[in-house]
């Protein structure tokens, strides 16, 4: 495993593509600073550029811009109170009060070496999990992917909103949109009404895309003060050095610790991402501190926390992602179509097949997480300047560098109209208060279920029941079954303790 | 619109129990196969499970609503209505989207980028600070840098449209 980790270093060594890791990291840091800009419409940018490249270009590039994307909210989250992604939420809680007693640097500084502590502990989770989990996965046949695939489903329609209902409703809508288009098995046409484009189904890029890079442009075109960069005060961040001291450092050492296992840990379960760890890594670290009562009014405690488990989080997301071929959140669902792209199938014989890439990607990560560090702190002015660039000159770019993604999947205008009509139902869905992360999984998760359902009868000669004497498929079905009892009697719960305050 | 923000979820809710029922419609007409091998679970099966899981949960979802548009009637109505976004914008941003992508093909991608970046420019940016000059340079040499970044760099193929 080392030799090949080392292998994958050097290759990073090469003149392309170190130079396309610190375009990626620079990049991503800038989405990830800039709100309104985020990971997916990082990569989902940056899609038409990997069509032309290697399958390790193209995968070190895309990961560099998940990584420096990531890292970079914590700039804005600082500075302007605002997270840059969803990813940095908890960072503002002390990282803005932080600013305004005048530490900006120092919480900067602090954000930026938990970051790439965070990316190197889930690095690590991703090196030793992974292959035993894809040694363990090798033996899963239809049955088992069906149950895995069931499980993913309930856990992320339970856990990614307020509302059970809502949340499968939206996980439903996105296995219909995944009925689209020839079925499997038999090819029988499904909902195409008689288009030919609708024959192929829509591509996974068309509707991550649409939902989370097109919607989140609609909605920063209806918001005036996002567009005009309202709310911007000036900190100083004129100091030299880390920012902090070695003896702050190592005080973090459980936080940082525990934080990044939370994050490599809320990764692995499909659908929820970096907006969730960091928020939940940030009232654990609260609640088991000594001095819990500090937390909001700016302490590094609080930035650690949050941007450790941010990070960790893409580690621990990639591995259902390489083993099992199920995206961990939205930014590696546009992975696995980077992955798809290049005739790549990940899943547990990646692992045997194209040890190469595995380890270029962990050694992508790698790098990128170091480049990272320079970067932020070398580019920390360039960066907050970028930050005061109007809206409204970025996000018409924007759109047209999406519509040359969507176009050159296929060389057809039906795939941006695609990313137009999704952007417009993710954006409608959020004004109705749906979830829209079950719905992607739903659309990934889906086909999965269906093919693996279909296949699995047909070995056991339409025999229902073997989908549950199997004892991994089995268990997972048990497991999936309890965890929709678990949610339901948590929304019970909530609502009459919601009563009793009342 | 303060009815219509009033019924929100409702609306929603009865938009996708339609929904669920126009799917299910749709699963009729989708092609089964019977020939040697074929299995109990043929190609409409799946979508079926789909439309009628969909259409419970449509209709829990509608029950709740309605109990809880029941329980409390005027209230949450103070919800800062300055919040609310811009529909206006937002519909121009989604028109003009829609006739860049209509006539991509038949004009070309370097044309009607750089109008397409100019008009959303417009759109977008609040009417005293509009520097018609800057927007016109930006959205020309942008276009150009994308098209031959992408055709010549990547070689990616784009519609050329009139000019080629």
């Amino acid at each position: 495993m080392a030799t090949l980790f080392f292998q994958g270093v050097m290759a990073m060594f090469s003149l392309k593509i170190f130079t396309l890791l610190i375009v990626g990291v620079g990049v991503g840091i800038i989405f990830g600073a800039v709100p309104g800009l985020t990971s997916v419409m990082a990569i989902a940018l940056f899609l038409p550029v990997t069509y032309g490249l290697s399958p390790i270009e193209g995968m070190s590039i895309l990961m560099a811009l998940y990584v420096g994307s990531v890292s970079g909210g914590l700039i804005s989250a600082i500075l302007l109170k605002m997270p840059g992604t969803p990813a940095s939420i908890a960072t503002t809680f002390d990282g803005h009060p932080m600013a305004e007693k005048g530490q900006a640097y120092k919480a900067i500084g602090i954000g930026i070496i938990f970051s790439f502590i965070g990316t190197i502990i889930s690095m690590l989770a991703l090196m030793f999990i992974a292959p035993v989990l894809a040694n363990f996965a090798i033996k899963f046949g239809p049955h088992e992917y069906f149950a895995v695939g069931i499980f993913s489903l309930t856990l992320i329609a339970g856990l990614a909103g307020k509302s059970l209902v809502k949340g499968l409703i939206t996980a439903l809508l996105g296995m219909m949109v995944g009925t689209i288009g020839t079925a499997p098995i038999d090819a029988s046409l499904r909902y195409t009404f008689k288009s030919l484009n609708l024959r192929t189904g829509f591509d996974i890029l068309i509707v991550l895309v649409g939902l989370y890079a097109i919607n989140e442009v609609l909605s920063s075109a209806g918001n005036k003060d996002l567009m005009e960069n309202k709310n911007m005060t000036r900190y100083s961040v004129t100091a030299k050095g880390l920012g902090f001291t070695f003896k702050e450092f190592w005080g973090q050492k459980w936080n940082a610790l525990i934080s990044g296992l939370i994050g490599v840990g809320i990764g692995i379960l499909p659908g929820i991402g970096g907006a969730t760890s960091n928020i939940i890594s940030y009232s654990v670290s609260k609640n088991r501190s000594k001095y819990p009562e500090l937390y909001g009014t700016g302490i590094i405690d609080g930035v650690v926390a949050s941007e450790t488990a941010n990070n960790a989080n893409i580690g621990g997301a990639m591995i259902p992602l390489l083993t099992l071929g199920i995206p961990g959140d939205a930014a590696t669902a546009m992975l696995l179509g980077g992955l798809i792209i290049h005739g790549i199938t990940p899943g547990p014989l990646l692992f045997t097949q194209s040890p190469d890439i595995v380890y270029g990607i962990l050694a992508a990560m790698f790098i990128s997480s170091i480049i990272m560090v320079f970067m932020e702190y070398i580019g920390l002015k360039g960066f907050i300047k970028i930050l005061e660039v109007k809206k409204y000159y970025l996000l018409p770019i924007i759109i047209v560098l999406c519509g040359v993604g969507a176009y050159g999947l296929n060389n057809r205008t039906f795939d941006i109209w695609g990313i137009l009509i999704f952007g417009i139902i993710g954006f409608t869905m959020k004004a109705f208060d749906y979830p829209l992360a079950p719905m992607i999984m739903g659309f990934v998760l889906g086909p999965i279920v269906e093919l693996n359902l279909r296949r699995g009868m047909q070995y056991s000669q339409g025999n229902v029941l073997e989908f549950f004497t199997r004892p991994i498929s089995g268990t997972f079905i048990v497991i999936a079954l309890l965890s929709i009892i678990f949610s339901i009697v948590r929304g019970f719960l909530t609502k009459s303790k919601q009563k009793t305050t009342n | 619109m303060e009815k219509l923000k009033k019924n929100k979820p409702l609306v929603g809710a009865l938009f996708l129990l339609v929904l669920a029922i126009l799917y299910l419609l749709g699963a009729n007409t989708i092609h089964i196969y019977k020939g040697a091998g074929a299995s109990s679970v043929g190609s409409a099966f799946y979508p079926r499970v789909l439309g009628w899981l969909l259409l419970g949960l449509c209709s829990i979802q509608v029950f709740t609503v309605l109990k809880q548009m029941k329980a409390k009637t005027v209230e949450e109505n103070e919800e800062a209505s300055e919040n609310l976004p811009n529909y206006i914008t937002i519909l121009l941003t989604i028109v003009s989207t829609g006739v860049y992508i209509a006539l991509l093909e038949p004009i070309g991608f370097l044309i009607m980028s750089a109008l397409y970046v100019f008009a959303l420019i417009l759109i977008l940016s609040p009417k005293k600070k509009r520097k018609l000059v800057f927007a016109a340079l930006l959205s020309l040499t942008s276009s150009i840098i994308i098209y031959f970044l992408f055709v010549k760099g990547f070689s990616l193929v784009l519609p050329s449209g009139i000019l080629g």
